[in-house]
């Protein structure tokens, strides 16, 4: 078998089952099963394997830019259910990582392909998502202090992590300016208010949150 | 009279609101306004059909929406198909089929109907068509023309084993493919020796006329 096919040949009877493993993994952490349920989960894992499929039909066609199209599509479906853009480019990342260490010569080219299409979904549609990428470390950094004087063990007996991860909500907030949808950073919000309320704590997050992303998420003329 | 763009809108509005009645009056009222029914076939119920796959990606319509919309486009041509006055026939015969695996059988139907209302002999197969089936029935019908669909692109696999497979059992049988697989992948008619069908009904007819040997 020449190693072409040998890659083509790992891509569909391997890379499907690699990607499985790879949103289980994911799922350990309680943010998805908390935000999106069993239905989510049943989505997740049909979303892992068209990854694998689209990865097989980008290289067999030797088209980057097939995959990228179908991260944008993707993208934009998750975006509206109250994941974000990061989520995937994470996601493509690892499952990057699991190909090189588990994938013949020649898997260099399928990870390239995903590198192709997490560069695309993270270059700004929009001005205001340019500023907020500018912004991200200022902004970042600040309310990471403003949560940890918060949640002093947040990762230990406090809540959730991801509820106080403020580089998941700068992530939110350069989605919304990025599709230019004021509300997915509010929706978001709410989603967390629910898992604060749920755990005894009140809405102490998401109101610091708001204030915090209130001024980065002010519209511009661009 | 009411423009396409207003005809559309009360289009899609009636499939979001799960009303084939409403349907069925926006596309009575645009045949009303002068519009062939090609024209409202593409402009109307096609065009309709892709902003309901647009809003269901953002979230704006659910997926039991999105199914009802295809269900009463579905009904709407049928309709429209009943009243239908189909041009001479060519003598010419056409087999339309979606590849196996391929669920989205919409845009082969509606090639079908064009195709059938210019005065070709049309057998539409629909969705999913098993290629051990497909293979001994062009065997059996010796159609001038195979008109492919694919969708969803990772059915574009099964497209290049079907049309691998049509070239050994019929090797001048000219194939057209389109859908929206192609449209993500518009090197695969060329790579796999094939036509691409042209998105346009006028552009469409005019590649199958000059296929089939038919005068323009």
């Amino acid at each position: 078998m020449n190693a072409r096919n040998e890659l083509l040949s790992f891509l569909r009877e391997e890379a499907p089952a690699l990607s499985l493993a790879l949103i289980a993994s994911i799922y350990a952490d309680p943010f998805w099963h908390e935000r999106f349920g069993d239905r989510g989960r049943k989505h997740s894992n049909a979303d892992g394997g068209y990854h694998a499929s689209y990865l097989v039909e980008a290289i067999e066609a030797k088209d980057a830019r097939l995959f990228v199209k179908y991260a944008s599509w993707l993208r934009d479906v998750l975006v509206s259910r109250g994941m974000c853009t990061w989520h995937l480019v994470n996601n493509f990342e690892r499952l990057g990582n699991v190909l090189r260490s588990r994938g013949p010569d020649g898997i260099e080219e399928a990870v390239a392909v995903l590198a192709a299409a997490n560069a695309a979904l993270t270059t700004p549609r929009t001005g205001d998502a340019q500023r907020v990428t500018d912004l991200r470390a200022s902004t970042l950094r600040d309310l990471d202090l403003k949560l940890r004087e918060l949640f002093p063990s947040r990762f230990d007996n406090g809540p959730p992590h991801w509820s106080v991860d403020a580089r998941l909500y700068l992530e939110y907030a350069w989605d919304a300016a990025d599709c230019g949808s004021p509300d997915v950073v509010p929706r978001h919000l709410a989603a967390v208010q629910i898992v604060e309320v749920k755990n005894g704590l009140g809405a102490t997050v998401t109101g610091l949150v708001a204030s915090s992303l209130a001024a980065l998420m002010a519209p511009t003329s661009s | 009279m009411t423009g396409v763009p207003s005809r559309l809108a009360q289009y899609v509005d009636a499939l979001v609101a799960g009303d084939t009645e409403a349907a069925y009056a926006a596309v009575s009222g645009a045949l009303a306004d002068g519009l062939s029914l090609v024209d409202v076939q593409a402009a109307v119920i096609r065009a309709g059909q892709e902003q309901i796959g647009v809003l269901w990606q953002g979230n704006r319509i659910s997926v039991v929406q999105e199914h009802l919309a295809t269900g009463i486009s579905e009904v709407v041509l049928a309709r429209l198909g009943s009243a239908a006055r189909p041009s001479a026939r060519h003598g010419r015969s056409i087999v339309v089929a979606c590849v196996e695996g391929e669920h989205h059988d919409l845009p082969a139907r509606l090639v079908a109907d064009w195709l059938a209302l210019d005065g070709f002999d049309v057998r539409h197969l629909g969705a999913d068509v098993p290629t051990d089936a497909l293979i001994p029935a062009l065997t059996a019908w010796t159609p001038h023309l195979l008109a492919l669909s694919v969708t969803m692109t990772f059915h574009v696999r099964t497209l290049r084993d079907t049309v691998a497979r049509v070239r050994e059992a019929a090797p001048n049988l000219p194939i057209l493919v389109g859908g929206h697989a192609i449209d993500w992948s518009p090197g695969i008619p060329a790579e796999l020796g094939v036509e691409t069908a042209p998105r346009e009904p006028a552009e469409l007819l005019a590649a199958v006329r000059r296929l089939t040997g038919v005068a323009p």
